[in-house]
This record gives C-alpha cells, sequence and structure tokens, in this order.
C-alpha cells in the first residue's frame, strides 16, 4: 500500500502522512492539533490536492501551529513523495 | 442587559452572582460596607491543636453551603485543597464555595468533587481540566474571577464573606503563630493568606512542621488562628517552587525582551529611584536581565522591586540595583532565603501588594510592570482569562493591579503562537481595560497605544525600536493567521470577571 | 551592507518564516548543507513558498543552493526562479565549493535561461562565491572576475581547514593567509568580501574577537549562524563616535570643495582623495546615517 509523508512534528510546522485508499473511494481527511483551523485547513487541502489532481487517498494532517503557506508545502511535498514511491 | 464602558454586554442581574454594576472606569464603584473581623470570646487554656482535619472541620462548626477559601503559595506541591474537599466528601459535607487564591493542575481532584457535590461554586481562577468542565458549563453557578487586589478588597467589605479560612503553614507553632520561612515545604511570603485570616469567621491553619518553641519571625500572628491540625505533609517541594523561573535562551522571546527593556529605558521613568514588577515567565525575566545591563550603562539605581519576587530580583537587591523589594509571593529557593536573611526583603500581604481600597497600595508605587497576555484588541485591551479557543485558562492574577497601578504599563508577548495570533480586532473577553495599557511589545516592534503621546514620541526617534501601529500589527497576524473558525458559544454564563473594585469588565459564556 | 547574513534552515519553517525580525542584512536561505539529502525535495519546495509569498524586512536575500557536483542544483535553481518571478526581493545566489571559472560561467549561462524563463532581467541573479578548497583560494580572483554576477566571495570553514590537512582551531590561525587571500583577490576584482561564520554559537566574546580581526583586515561582513550573533557583529561594524566625527568633516570638506569648483579637498591640514572620501560615506553608512543628509 502507497504511503508518503512530509513535515515534521517541530513547532510551526505539520506532518502530512498521505495512505493509498480503494479506487473510487475519494479523498479523506483527518486533522489532529488545531481546532480554530479546520475550515481553513481543510480548503487548503482540497485546493492542493485538486490542483495536483490526486484522489483515493488518506489525508492525514498532524498540526503543530504551521501557517498556510507551511501546509501548502508540506502537502505538496507528500503529493510528490507519493506519485514517485513505487510501493 | 447593558453594555459597559468597553462595549462589553452584562447583565444587569447574572443568576448565582446577584446585581451587576458594569465596569465604567478604572475607579467605578467608591468602597462600600465592611466585613467584620470577628471577635472571639477569651481563649485562655484552650487547645488549638487537633488531631485530625475532620476534627477541625467539626470544630470550625463548618457546614455544607459554607464558603471555604485557600492560599497558593504551595503552589502545585499543595496538598492541602485536596484533603481538605476529601474530607469533607467523607463528613458529608457539600454545596459548598470554593474560595482559593488560584487553582493548579495538582488541584484535579477538584473535578471529583464537582462531581459529587462538595463543591458547588468557585470564587477563584481555574484552569487545565477544572477550567474546560467550568466552561462547558457543568457548575450551576459562574465562577468569579477576581484580580490579587480585588480579592482582599471583596473580603474586606463584606462582598465575599469566608465562613472558614484554611491555611497551610510550613512553619507553626501550638498557639497558632505562623510563617512559610522554614519547613521542609517552606514557601517563603504567606502574602495571600493575611485577609483570609483576619476576616474569616474561622481560621484553621495545617502544618507539618509544628515547633515545640515560639516561632520568629511570625508572618500570621496567633490572635487569628482558631485551630491547627499537625498533617504528615502540607505540599510537596518540588511543586512548591514555581516552574517559570528561568530566563527564556529562545531568541524570538529573547528579542521581545529586549525591546521591551528599551521601551522602559525611553520612558521618562528610566531614571533614579525607579522602581518595577516583572512577572515570573520567560520573557519577562529576560526583561529583569537586559533592564540591569541598562542600570549599569546609564548608573542608574532603582528602588523598589515588587511582586512574585524571583532569585533574579534578589540579584538586583544584593548588588545594589534595588533598595528594597517588596514579596507577596516567593518563587523560588533563592527569594526564600533572601527574605529569611535580609531585612530590605519584606513579606507583604495581598492587601498592600494591590487592593484598590486602603490608604496606599504597592503596585501605586511602580514606574514600570512588564505583563503577558492571551490576546489584545484594537483598543489595547488584555485577555489572560481564555484561551484562543474560549475555554478558561487563567486566573487574573495581579494583571489589573499592576496595570492599573504602573506608570508604564508594557505587554510583552510574540504575536504569533503557532498559527494563532494574540493581536485580534476584539478579544474574546476582557480581563485589563485599553487605558491601562501603555505599550505592545512583540517581535514586530513597538505597538504604543495612541493615549500615551508622550511615549509615542520618545520611542520614534530610536533607531533600533520598530514601530508598528495596533492595525498594522491586526492586519499582519490575520494575513499570517488566516482564517479562523469561530468559538461556539452557548447562553450559560461560566464566569464573572470582576473589575478590581468589584465592577463587571465581563462575562465568559459556555463553550460548544 | 552586509554587515551580518544569517544561514535559514531550509526545512526549518519557523526561521525561514522569522528569520528577517531579527534584522540581519542578509538572509541565506539554505537547501545546502542545513538539509539533509532525504529532505531536499521538501525543503525546496517550502524555502520556493515562503520566498515567494512573505516579507523579510529590509534584508538581502539569497539562496544556498546545492553544489553544481550534485543532483540537486537545477532543481534549487529552477524553485528560486520561481519564487524571483514573484517576489524580485529573491536576487542572491550562494554558489558552494566554487572550484573554477568555469563553474562560475556554467551558473552564469544557468542563471541566463532562468531570467529568460521567468521574464526576469538579464542580470538579476548574483552570485556568491563560497571558495572551500585551496584550489578555489589559489583561483580566487578567477573565480571573482569570471562572471558580472560574481557579488561575493567568502572562505569556507570546515571544508577548508580540512582541505589544508589541518583541523579548524579555535583562534583559527590556519585559516589566517587564507583570509588575507581573498580579501586582496576581492578586492582587485571589486567585490565583497563576507567571512565564514563562527560556529561557537554560545561564544560572544570569541566572536567579537574574531569580528574585530576581519574587520581589521578589510572584510565587509560575516555569515551568521544564530540569532544571538547579528548584534555582536553590528557593534563592531558600528564606527566609533571618533571616527564618525572625522568622517562628518571629511564628507563636508569634499561637498565644499565641490561647491567652490576646487579640486582639492582638505581636512585638518592635509589633502584628502576620493578613496578616502569614499571611505568616509561608506562609514557614515555603517553608522546608520545618511552621507548627503550629514553634509547639510
Amino acid at each position: 500500500m502507497k504511503k508518503a509523508l512530509a513535515g515534521t512534528l517541530e513547532s510551526s510546522d505539520c506532518c502530512v502522512t498521505l495512505t493509498e485508499k480503494n479506487l473510487g473511494s475519494g479523498l479523506s481527511l483527518t486533522v489532529s492539533g488545531t481546532e480554530r483551523f479546520m475550515s481553513a485547513i481543510t480548503e487548503t487541502v482540497g485546493d492542493v490536492a485538486g490542483s495536483f489532481g490526486i484522489s483515493d487517498v488518506d489525508i492525514f494532517v498532524q498540526d503543530r501551529g504551521a501557517l498556510d503557506v507551511v501546509l501548502r508545502s508540506r502537502l505538496e511535498a507528500a503529493i510528490l513523495r507519493y506519485e514517485t514511491d513505487e510501493a | 442587559m447593558s453594555k459597559n464602558i468597553l462595549g462589553r454586554e452584562i447583565p444587569n442581574y447574572i443568576e448565582g452572582y446577584g446585581a451587576a454594576v458594569p465596569y465604567a472606569g478604572l475607579n467605578t464603584r467608591r468602597p462600600n460596607g465592611s466585613g467584620k473581623i470577628k471577635l472571639r470570646p477569651n481563649q485562655r487554656g484552650k487547645n488549638k491543636v487537633l488531631k485530625s482535619i475532620e476534627d477541625a472541620i467539626t470544630a470550625s462548626g463548618l457546614k455544607s453551603g459554607m464558603t471555604i477559601s485557600f492560599h497558593h503559595h504551595l503552589r502545585n506541591g499543595d496538598r492541602v485543597v485536596n484533603l481538605v474537599l476529601d474530607a469533607c466528601f467523607r463528613m458529608g459535607v457539600r454545596d459548598l464555595t470554593l474560595f482559593p487564591t488560584a487553582l493548579f493542575e495538582v488541584h484535579e481532584p477538584i473535578i471529583e468533587h464537582i462531581k459529587n457535590g462538595v463543591v458547588r461554586r468557585i470564587m477563584g481562577s481555574v484552569n487545565g481540566p477544572v477550567g474546560r468542565m467550568v466552561s462547558s458549563g457543568v457548575l450551576p453557578e459562574p465562577v468569579v474571577l477576581r484580580s490579587h487586589g480585588g480579592r482582599p478588597r471583596a473580603i474586606m467589605s463584606g462582598e465575599a464573606p469566608i465562613d472558614v479560612a484554611f491555611i497551610a503553614a510550613p512553619c507553626a507553632d501550638r498557639w497558632g503563630n505562623l510563617s512559610g520561612l522554614s519547613g521542609s515545604s517552606r514557601c517563603g511570603s504567606l502574602g495571600y493568606a493575611h485577609t483570609d485570616a483576619l476576616y474569616a469567621d474561622m481560621v484553621v491553619a495545617l502544618t507539618d512542621n509544628l515547633c515545640s518553641c515560639l516561632i520568629a519571625p511570625v508572618s500570621i500572628p496567633q490572635t487569628h488562628i482558631d485551630f491547627l491540625v499537625e498533617i504528615p505533609s502540607i505540599g510537596d517541594p518540588k511543586g512548591i517552587v514555581s516552574g517559570s523561573t528561568a530566563v527564556t535562551r529562545d531568541p524570538l522571546r529573547l528579542l521581545i525582551a529586549r525591546y521591551a527593556s528599551r521601551v522602559i529605558e525611553a520612558s521618562p521613568y528610566f531614571k533614579e529611584g525607579i522602581s518595577f514588577q516583572t512577572g515570573a515567565g520567560g520573557i519577562p525575566l529576560a526583561v529583569t536581565a537586559f533592564m540591569k545591563e541598562a542600570m549599569i550603562r546609564s548608573s542608574v539605581r532603582g528602588n523598589i522591586g515588587l511582586g512574585g519576587i524571583t532569585g533574579y530580583f534578589v540579584e538586583l537587591l544584593k548588588e545594589g540595583f534595588l533598595k528594597r523589594l517588596l514579596d507577596v509571593q516567593s518563587f523560588d529557593a533563592t527569594a526564600i532565603q533572601s527574605l529569611c536573611e535580609d531585612p530590605s526583603h519584606i513579606e507583604i500581604s495581598a492587601d498592600w501588594y494591590a487592593n484598590p481600597w486602603n490608604a496606599g497600595a504597592a503596585v501605586d508605587m511602580l514606574d514600570a510592570t512588564v505583563l503577558g497576555a492571551t490576546e489584545i484588541d484594537r483598543d489595547f485591551n488584555v485577555n489572560v482569562n481564555t484561551e484562543s479557543d474560549g475555554a478558561l485558562l487563567h486566573g487574573i492574577g495581579g494583571h489589573q493591579d499592576t496595570a492599573a497601578g504602573a506608570s508604564v504599563t508594557i505587554i510583552a508577548q510574540p504575536l504569533m503562537r503557532g498559527r494563532i495570533p494574540c493581536a485580534t480586532p476584539r478579544v474574546h473577553c476582557v480581563t485589563t481595560p485599553g487605558e491601562t495599557i501603555d505599550a505592545l511589545v512583540t517581535e514586530y516592534g513597538v505597538t504604543v497605544n495612541p493615549n500615551n503621546a508622550d511615549l509615542l514620541e520618545r520611542v520614534r526617534g530610536k533607531s533600533d525600536l520598530p514601530l508598528v501601529s495596533m492595525d498594522e500589527l491586526i492586519d499582519k497576524a490575520s494575513a499570517l493567521s488566516g482564517r479562523m473558525d469561530e468559538i461556539e458559544q452557548g447562553d450559560k454564563i461560566v464566569a464573572v470577571i470582576e473589575w478590581r473594585d468589584g465592577s463587571v469588565i465581563d462575562i465568559v459564556r459556555s463553550r460548544g | 551592507m552586509r554587515r551580518t547574513m544569517m544561514y535559514l534552515p531550509g526545512n526549518n519553517p519557523n526561521m525561514l518564516l522569522k528569520g528577517y525580525l531579527f534584522r540581519p542584512d542578509g538572509l541565506i536561505f539554505d537547501l545546502e548543507d542545513a538539509v539533509s539529502a532525504n529532505q531536499k525535495d521538501a525543503a525546496r519546495i517550502l524555502v520556493r513558498n515562503v520566498l515567494s509569498s512573505q516579507s523579510f524586512g529590509d534584508c538581502e536575500v539569497s539562496v544556498r543552493i546545492n553544489a553544481l557536483d550534485t543532483e540537486f542544483w537545477r532543481d534549487d535553481l529552477c524553485a528560486v526562479g520561481a519564487a524571483a518571478a514573484i517576489n524580485r526581493r529573491v536576487n542572491g545566489i550562494r554558489m558552494p565549493k566554487a572550484e573554477s571559472k568555469e563553474s562560475v560561467i556554467a551558473l552564469d549561462d544557468t542563471l541566463s535561461e532562468l531570467e529568460d524563463k521567468n521574464s526576469l532581467p538579464q542580470g538579476h541573479f548574483k552570485i556568491f562565491c563560497l571558495l572551500e578548497s585551496a584550489n578555489a583560494v589559489w583561483k580566487a580572483y578567477d573565480i571573482a572576475t569570471a562572471s558580472r554576477r560574481v557579488t561575493g566571495l567568502t572562505p569556507g570553514g570546515e571544508d577548508l581547514a580540512a582541505d589544508l590537512r589541518t583541523t579548524r582551531s579555535r583562534e583559527e590561525s590556519e585559516l589566517d593567509w587564507i583570509r588575507k587571500m581573498i580579501l586582496v583577490a576581492g578586492r582587485a576584482a571589486g567585490v565583497d568580501v563576507l567571512d565564514a561564520a563562527y560556529p561557537l554559537i554560545h561564544d560572544l566574546e570569541g566572536l567579537k574577537k574574531q569580528t574585530e580581526g576581519i574587520r581589521q583586515l578589510g572584510f565587509d561582513g560575516k555569515s551568521v549562524l544564530h540569532p544571538s550573533q547579528i548584534q555582536v557583529i553590528h557593534d563592531v561594524f558600528t564606527p566609533s563616535a571618533t571616527d564618525i566625527e572625522k568622517s562628518l568633516r571629511i564628507v563636508r570638506a569634499a561637498a565644499e570643495a565641490t561647491k567652490n569648483g576646487q579640486g582639492a579637498v582638505a581636512v585638518d591640514g592635509r589633502l584628502v582623495d576620493v578613496p578616502v572620501i569614499k571611505r568616509a560615506m561608506y562609514l557614515l553608512t555603517l553608522a546608520g546615517l545618511d552621507a548627503e543628509e550629514a553634509v547639510l
């Protein structure tokens, strides 16, 4: 099963883990860490996943107070690694 | 319902609290009423020392529905609150109003006593798990938050009478003289307990160090103590010494501390005889260190150091940078030792420290004070009581009092904690009003309150102090954090925040 | 001014976003030594996005890419180019292990392509060369003059000592001659000369001593590893009151002479020529004064 992660659990960072799901099952998102940014995080994940055309993955975001630019970067890095992973 | 002058909606009558006087300025209410110091029939021949807490509860006449008080000088090492509540539970005493000067994580067992009905109401800070529980609306009556100065005021005016005060005493004798200066649970000053000892109907001291000889020196004299119980341990020394007495090493916090110190230097008060208070905590302690450097550079010596006293202030006293220390709470072993040895290091009560209704409180002697904040808004109103998610977090402490008393009040705080900004268009709740705040110092520089035009001019000329307006700061913070979800609020009022004079500066409603 | 240039580890969001608040003269977003091989991709994306979307006060912004003998440098440059297209303040490339004028020319050519691709003006990117071997130091002048983009030379620290077959000592006497050689080469080539970072972060006394030494040699500044080093270095580079006063007199005398149509400028009874006047103006800049305003 394909899996990739990017980022760290250091303060102001986040760790993004992508795990393969069954074909056609769509995108699922779990967030741990901050309560007040659920909407913003959900929107950013949808935005970045959409622009990379990625689907049928579970995205797990462990947030340590990452700003949007950091979340976007970690998402992109995780997606990049996911797509080059031969598992 | 009406709005107080800060635009916060305050009901005219609050269930479980009473009539609310809306905050209308620094001296909204005038002194009113008077609590009584109870006279006792002659005590000659009485043995005050009882065998157990249960015996003391019986002897004091504590009944369900009464108010009991505690001090927090044993901080996170305290055992007394939990022991007394456990004993009340065993004896079927319930529906009590708990009136501590502050609570810590070690007091988490209060949650059980709320659930089993021993504790019905809390007048004092609630944080951690207790705070979250209270924030969800579980207590029938709202928590009442008062500052270190507002609490003795309320007791002395009769607004907050105490039926039984339980005083943890690291050092005691059988006649009832108490102090915090020696014993394995020593804590230094017992400043927060003085008013309770004077005005409570009954006073029970608990000690793990009953001396055979009359103790010396005496902090609270025998004339106020009705009963004494000797127990194996009143507190854990590891928890008594505060966890927050180290200067920060984080470069960003040091930057903020440096800016704050430079603002004090730029103010008209940085001259011979300056008196100041800095809270305990990484940034304020670093400010103390930078101020020492500045005092050396400018050959300035200070007058009074006030507050919660740490080893850093003791160092300033010993090296001649300060003449006197006024100590309402001793934070570490160095402070305790100094209080024992140095006549210039003086123990003061909370009343002396910060009561707005006495003939002169120590906070009014302050030239400068450096404080923290969870949130601050466009009007410079400060919130120290709730977290960004609306949960009750901290007590007021001396925040309102020092801000009102000091000539220059500086809030020194990182603008961003992770993704959460501290500068916001409107604070979730107001603890301290903007008119007492002179400047906010963050990693982005100095934001001077426009109501202090003189300070603004003085800071403007300094090339090493970046000036940023509050609007710029709020915009910057909001651009960095992005959209924050609204806090869901219920209708139930879970906390009433009093200003130091007993008017109501804000209320907190339940979360979720 | 390039008194201080602070390295920001490319995979550390906190430092990338907040480094500028410590107000060094320049920032170096580091994709090389501060980032482990298996995080180069993530760091590159993070740095690209931070550079594109944030502001950095008055700091000069540069990126240390990976060396030209690695598999990473081309992707690094793509990322920098994309960032610079959005944020014109991104204009410095710090080139590790600059060994020869050929490698500088290769980098120059790639930068020209990058400027085309991203609609940036030709010559937008400047190059700071890190000289990290004996060979590189020997060729310092050739490297510095290999391209008009070269704007600064810096000696390597650890790598250089190893190449000299010695170890880095506390007083760094082994690097003494290296510094002087690079200084001369840099001046001859007309580029800035910036010293390596002082690795003992908590030894601010040692940093001060070293900085005083290199300032006396004529260096323009120093790399920084930790914010606490910035103030120490700035203080060393800040001219004394006497120096400021003397420079003011020189600059005023020069302005007076120009006004009166006189060719020669005299201060304290001695003739001062153009290099001295220029040095006086630079000193006033270091002191945070505007030379033109000072004249009035």
